[in-house]
Formats: C-alpha cells, structure tokens, sequence
C-alpha cells in the first residue's frame, strides 16, 4: 500500500516507511542514540529527496531528545551554564548549516556533499566506538584509566567558572562545539549527540552524570531552532514522513528498552560500529557503481 | 464529434493522500490521410539538471540551473514519427522548447525528464482506420500546474488544423492543505508537529514504561 508525501512529492510504500521508522527506533534505543545519522541516509536511500530527509529528520530528532530532557531536569543532571553556552554556538551554527544546505540545494550538488559528510560520520564514530571499546578493555586490564586530560583547549582565551561542573575553562570551546554541532543539524538533520558527548567528555572535561541531560538539553534546543530555520529558509519538512517516523520510531524505541537488559553492553558497542560501517559501505557503494541514470532533473 | 478531434476520459487529476499517479486516456479520429501530432506540455519551471560524472574512481554531480522546463512532456503520434521527422515542422518545434533543436543539452534534458517518468514519445494506436487511442501514465512526482494538450492535423508536412486542451493537475485535500499550512503559516505547521513529538514521545513512554 502506498501513500503519498505531499512536500516530498513521491508515493512511498506504507509499510517500508514503517518497517523503517521501527528499525530506527529499535536501533536508536537499543544504542542510546537520537538516531539522526541513521534516519537521514536511509530516508535518501528509499528515495526521499535529500532537502526533505535532512528537515524531517530534525523533526525526529526533536521528538527523541524532548522527552529525554524533561527526565534530566526532574533529576536536576543538567549543567545550564554550559548548555546555554553551546546553545548560543548553536544557534549561528544551525543558521549557518541551513543556509548551507539551500545553497547546495540551488546549485544541486546536495548529493555530493550529503554523502561525503555522512560517510565520514558514519566512519568516524564507528571507528571511535570501536577504538574506545578497545581502549577500555585495554585500560580495565592495565588498571590505568584518567579520562580527562589537559589539552590545547585548556589554553584558550576568556576563561570562564563553570559550577555546577566545576571548570575553569574557555568560553570559546563549548561555543565553538555548540556552532559545530548546530552546523551539523542544519545541514544534515542529525541531532550529533555521537560527537557532543565525547567531546563534552573528553574536551571539555565535563564529568559523565551532567554530560547525557546537558548534550540532550543542547540537541533539542538547537533542533527546534532548525525545525523553524528549516521551515522558513528550505521548506522541506514533510509533515505526514514526520508523523509516520515519530510514531514507528517510538514503537522501536519502546521494543527495544523492553529487551535491552538482554544483551551485552559491550557487545552492543560492537555491533553499533559494525552496522555504522555497513551503512557507510551503501554510500560508499553508490559513489563508486555506474549509475543507472546519467541525467537527473529536480524542479526548484 | 468533427471528422478529427481528440478527448481524454479525464480533465483533472486531483492530487490526494492516495494518488500513486494517473492513467490517462486519450482518444479521437482522424481523416484516414492525415497524420496527428498530439503534444502535451506541462507548466513551465526552474529546474537543475544533475549529470553524473566520473571523476577519477568515484561518480559525482555536476549541476545547472536551467529556467522554462516543463513538469510533463509527451509527444503522440499517427503514424510513428521520429523527433527528426517533427524537425522537420518548424511550425511545431518554435512553439515547445524542449523539441527547439538537436542540441546535446535539450537531449539532456528529455533524458532526465524521461527517467523520472515525465517524458513519452510514443505512437497512437489506430484502429478502424480512422481511430485513435493511447493509453498513458501521469507518474506521482507530477507538479501541480496545468498540462497544455496542443492538438496538430499535418499533411505533407504543413500543419492543416490546430487546437488547444488544458488538462489541470491540482492538489485536494490533506495534501493541499499541508502544503498551504506549510507556505502560508509556517510557525502553525512546526507548531503542530512540536506539540505531536511531544505529546506522542510522552504517551509512548507512559504506555510503554517499564514496570
């Protein structure tokens, strides 16, 4: 059965779409993630046009973060000084990403670069979750393990007194991962919960109990921001993709935390990596495999 | 009807939740020694037309913009007539752009338009000698927009009688009315789906909370 998506402007099988929307979910809360980075190239694998997928992706992103946040304000995990820190970062980098994105789009090499970032995405934090399972193991053997270490960082300008999680570091970091994180968003529609925790963790120094509420507070905030921007600049959310995703993802997620207990955390680890990397290999595929079509129209 | 004219079993195609796109009917007669050349051509649009090119191992766009593409285009024809043949009809080839010329790009162009469904060069099937029929699809990624139906009687190559249709594809429904809500009150369409991710975030997760 198919439906149709009006600002997409493609029929779309109903049940692949939530096929889809639940593998997500299930991925998404069997790993701890927002999902982001896996909604975006799969939503362009099954045909939805790339402006579309990044700007209703955002609308999931929102979804799986909101409520996240609502939990660590009750629990009071939150470090605001911070977080509003890189929100301010995050804003000019969402602006910034956005109005990337409708340029690609004009010029039509979305594709290119859409495929490039995700690639590199996919790749990275594959590679760095596989490096950090390995480095922990190695770590838990020789007993040694210091997670937070002075570095180049630490010797930036306009130092300023974090509280709540004790820091006297450089305003300069946490908004310059704030635009960075906030470019990502507006360009790619992932919420890069992936890069912002270990870079809250290991550059910034933040310790891990106010990471999770603080880095959730940063990606919701900065997603409602690129939902707006998104809708004003590229008009590219599909509202009916939206719903269909936020309610087959939520499905998943649920599935998901009901049978999560069940397996292995570092084993969960692993195979994350491991599906990253076949996710990037489909991309990676397409950049390399004779295309079908040599010419392509998109009406602006 | 006259002793050449032309129909569709439809004139409007509404564009709803369920449309998976349309099949056409197009039918008429014709004088028996008289060819017809039926051309639709769709609402004219800026576009980007994306060509895949091999750099080193890897494929990659290159793209232009280009202005006045229609978002349909078919070319019917009694008997089976090439593009070359229809160059040959000035009259018919000044009027739709797409067909002006032999040039590589306008090649381009039908190419891509033909792979997203959105170009036919076909012959009509006759029967009786004097009818005409053709069956065709109107794919779901059609804009919205008129399609003009551009009817032409040739002898001996000069065009003997014209006339012109309009087949109006238009957006109804849920589907009109997102799009509305989407160009016309933007902050309302984000501001119903923030509240739908949060409402339906926070059922979910009392329906589904672990015990």
């Amino acid at each position: 059965m198919n439906f149709y998506l009006p600002i997409a402007e493609i029929s779309i099988n109903i049940y692949l779409l939530i096929s889809l929307g639940i593998g997500i979910g299930f991925i998404s809360g069997l790993f701890g993630i927002g999902g982001g980075f896996i909604t975006s190239p799969l939503l362009i694998l099954v045909g939805i046009p790339p402006a579309v997928a990044v700007g209703t992706t955002t609308v999931q992103v929102f979804a799986s973060t909101s409520t996240g946040v609502m939990s660590h304000f009750q629990k009071k995990n939150i470090d605001y000084q911070i977080s509003f820190t890189m929100i301010v970062g995050g804003i000019f980098g969402t602006l910034t990403g956005v109005l990337l994105l409708s340029s690609l789009k004009n010029i039509g090499l979305i594709d290119n670069y859409l495929n490039a970032i995700y690639i590199i995405l996919l790749l990275g934090t594959a590679m760095f979750i596989l490096y950090e399972t390995a480095k922990i193991n190695l770590i838990y053997k020789n007993k040694k393990f210091k997670l937070h270490q002075h570095s180049w960082i630490h010797g930036l300008p306009i130092k300023i007194k974090y509280r709540k999680s004790k820091l006297y570091i450089s305003i300069l970091a946490p908004l310059s991962i704030g635009y960075l994180i906030g470019m990502l968003t507006g360009l790619t529609g992932i919420g890069g919960g992936f890069i912002l925790i270990p870079c809250m963790i290991y550059i910034l120094g933040m310790k891990t109990i106010s990471v999770i509420g603080s880095s959730l507070l940063n990606i919701t905030v900065v997603a409602l921001i690129s939902l707006f921007l998104q809708i004003y600049i590229n008009q590219n959310i599909d509202f009916v993709l939206a719903i269909f995703l936020i309610i087959s993802s939520s499905i998943g997620a649920a599935i998901a935390s009901r049978i999560i207990d069940k397996f292995d955390q570092e084993n969960l680890k692993v195979l994350f990596g491991v599906l990253l990397v076949i996710i990037a290999s489909f991309l990676i595929y397409d950049l390399f495999r004779t295309p079908l079509e040599l010419f392509r129209i998109n009406y602006v | 009807m006259n002793s050449t004219s032309f129909t569709l079993d439809t004139y409007n195609i509404e564009i709803n939740s369920s449309f998976l796109g349309k099949e056409i009917m197009l039918f008429g007669q014709k004088n028996a020694n008289r060819d017809i050349i039926i051309i639709f051509e769709g609402n004219k649009q800026e576009a980007n037309l994306d060509t895949k090119v091999k750099k080193g191992i890897f494929w990659v766009n290159t793209s232009k913009s280009l202005s006045d593409i229609p978002s349909f285009f078919g070319i019917f024809t009694t008997p089976k007539k090439s593009l070359n043949e229809i160059f040959l009809i000035p009259k018919i080839t000044e009027k739709h752009n797409l067909i002006n010329n032999f040039s590589e790009g306008l090649f381009q162009i039908r190419k891509a338009l033909k792979a997203k469904g959105l170009y036919y060069e076909e012959q009509l099937e006759v029967s009786e000698g004097n009818l005409f029929y053709k069956k065709f699809e109107i794919p779901d990624n059609i804009s919205e927009g008129d399609i003009k139906i551009y009817f032409y009687e040739i002898f001996d190559g000069e065009i003997l009688s014209s006339n012109e249709k309009n087949l109006s594809i238009e957006k109804k429904g849920l589907t009109s009315n997102l799009e509305n809500l989407l160009t016309e009150q933007s902050f309302f369409y984000v501001f119903i789906l923030i509240v739908f991710s949060i409402a339906f975030s926070l059922i979910s997760n009392l329906i589904f909370r672990k015990k």
